[in-house]
């Protein structure tokens, strides 16, 4: 199976970006993380939704006591800044620079792989230079149920007409 | 015994380079002091070949085994414990005891820490608590600070009473041949009292942080907490047995080493860990750089220098009337020099000249025990003096709110008075009880 017409198609994040635009665009499209492109429109990184709460909101010395806390946390609760305020913070002070991709002619094998070496539940989908879109878990579970929905809608071999 | 050279020779003064230049890369933070440590005993090596004066067989013997060891089972003893949950729950247990009071908070955190730090590695028991600590106080409304610099000074201070609380008092009982109750009963009262003066000095210092209550709740449930309380129950079996052997090892000649592999042994028999994921949470790195210093003054000593400088110090030392005033220097000059640099590189190259001095005569045992206070107490004073002490501003640094950073300029108003004070109880206890701490 491959992974052509399998990506959905997103913005990409610039410099002028901040967080408010990452975070719309993110749940237009129902994608964790978009690429990241420099003033010629190269894709030079990304910016992974994980990440960005891992840095705002879910710090690595909170991870210890995870499965102890209870529903009291509100000490803990997004830090000293507000909402809005971390809204408005630039999506480039959370670019990370590695970014797993694929071609329309990469397997489905291979994007899972991918996915699964870097710790990523997605990767892009690069057709030569250009960006087409995120191709995810879901997606790739999406296209096969719809393979085998397909497969039982035709008919049996031995029931077609000659 | 060759005798010593009464002036420098060309291979003491290669092998003085060398360790000059890796000193300054290991201090310096240029490169990782490991890498720095590798690089410089690979040229030491290389140069004592081409000097003559350091074999490959003379590397690897100047690598102390025991201490090698002894380091290595600890780390598996920690690295098997933490999955289990068992520092967490004692974390939040302690932060539920003290029923909402600041200052009960911080000694019952600190209290733990130093006892854990006693046996295990205060180093990874501050690595452990510390980001424990900040969400527990994150969750009460408080600052962090007061409890981080706490553990940090409070461990550092406690792991100076045993043999195996920190790597210096390792490798000083592994070359003195100090045993674990002998170091006990020795540095036990001193620093028994260090602590105490450490702990009611910052509950001084952080009078006004500890004056205000929490704001917050702590909803934490320790038993949640706990992943694997059967392998903890193991686990803490195995490391009871490893402390009882500490006390009588001496008796049964076991070398410190062994005992911990005594213990680590029994704790994989229990467990049956998966050794691949036990070995790879060791910290590798502290290892080679423990071996690596090693054999970088194993060369130096090779060359002749380091017995040149002591016997340059036995003239002094070897007065029996100076011998106080020369472990008072020693524990002094070796506080400082760790404030501000890795104590484990000087207590390294101290050890072969302090070992030097006793062939010329000496009653060294006043300095060993002067350099093990010097080396552990003197890392309190700054915010990089010891590793632990990194750990904590660290974590600090991590919360992310201002508020909550321990800069230099905060150590050095409640760190730095805590190392002036412990220091002058330890020599002034030194002066008094002197002939305690002397040899023979």
């Amino acid at each position: 199976m491959k992974l052509a017409h399998l990506a959905i198609p997103t913005g990409v994040m610039r410099r002028s970006n901040t967080l408010r635009d990452f975070f719309m665009e993110t749940a237009r499209c129902n994608v964790p993380g978009l690429p990241y492109v420099d003033e010629q429109g190269r894709l030079i990184g990304r910016i992974s939704i994980r990440e960005v709460y891992k840095q705002i909101a879910v710090p690595d010395h909170l991870l210890r006591l995870a499965d102890a806390l209870g529903d009291q946390t509100d000490n803990l609760d997004l830090p000293e800044i507000q909402v809005a305020e971390m809204l408005a913070l630039p999506v480039e002070d959370y670019r990370l620079d590695h970014m797993p991709t694929v071609s329309p002619r990469s397997s489905i094998v291979k994007a899972l792989a991918l996915m699964e070496v870097h710790n990523s539940s997605y990767v892009f989908l690069l057709d030569g230079e250009a960006y087409q879109g995120v191709v995810t878990r879901m997606v790739i579970a999406k296209r096969m149920i719809e393979c085998v929905m397909e497969q039982e809608r035709e008919p049996p071999a031995s029931d077609r007409q000659p | 015994m060759d005798p010593v050279s009464p002036s420098l020779t060309p291979a003491m003064g290669m092998a003085g380079v060398i360790l000059i230049i890796a000193y300054i890369l290991i201090f310096s933070e240029v490169i990782h002091r490991t890498l720095a440590g590798i690089i410089g005993a690979v040229a030491m090596i290389l140069v004592g070949l081409v000097g003559d004066f350091y074999t490959q067989e003379a590397a690897i013997a100047a690598i102390d085994a025991n201490t090698m060891f002894l380091l290595m089972g600890m780390m598996i003893l920690v690295s098997l414990l933490r999955p289990t949950g068992g520092f967490e729950y004692l974390a939040i247990r302690m932060a539920k005891l003290s029923r909402g009071s600041p200052t009960r908070l911080l000694i019952y955190l600190s209290t733990v820490v130093t006892l854990i730090s006693l046996f295990l590695d205060n180093v990874t028991t501050v690595l452990v608590f510390a980001p424990l600590t900040v969400v527990i106080a994150r969750m009460l409304g408080t600052t962090p600070v007061p409890y981080l610099m706490a553990e940090a000074l409070l461990s550092d201070t406690g792991g100076v009473a045993t043999l195996v609380g920190d790597p210096p008092n390792v490798m000083i009982g592994s070359a003195a041949q100090i045993d674990f109750n002998q170091f006990l009963f020795h540095m036990g009262p001193i620093i028994f009292v260090a602590w105490f003066i450490t702990l009611i000095l910052l509950l001084f210092l952080f009078r006004e942080d500890l004056a205000k209550p929490f704001s917050g709740v702590l909803d934490l449930d320790e038993a949640k907490a706990l992943k694997d309380p059967k392998a903890l129950r193991r686990i803490s079996f195995a490391i009871g047995v490893v402390i009882l052997l500490f006390f009588v090892h001496h008796r049964f000649e076991l070398f410190p080493g062994y005992v911990a592999w005594i213990g680590v042994a029994l704790a994989l028999a229990l467990t049956r860990p998966n050794p691949e994921e036990t070995l790879k949470a060791l910290d590798w790195s502290v290892l080679a750089f423990f071996a690596a210093l090693f054999i970088i003054v194993g060369g130096v000593q090779s060359s002749g220098l380091l017995d040149l400088l002591g016997t340059q110090l036995a003239s002094i030392a070897q007065d029996p009337d100076q011998i106080l005033l020369t472990a008072l220097a020693f524990l002094w000059i070796s506080a400082l020099l760790s404030a501000a640099l890795d104590n484990i590189p000087f207590t390294v190259t101290m050890i072969p000249i302090i070992a030097h001095l006793e062939t010329q005569g000496v009653d060294v045992m006043p300095l060993w025990w002067a350099l093990a206070m010097g080396v552990g107490l003197g890392g309190n004073g700054t915010h990089i003096g010891s590793t632990a002490n990194v750990v904590c501003v660290a974590e600090a640094e991590r919360t992310g709110v201002p508020a909550y950073r321990i800069t230099p300029w905060i150590w050095l108003k409640k760190g730095t008075p805590v190392m002036l004070a412990t220091l002058m109880v330890a020599s002034l206890l030194l002066v008094l009880f002197f002939p305690y701490y002397q040899g023979g």
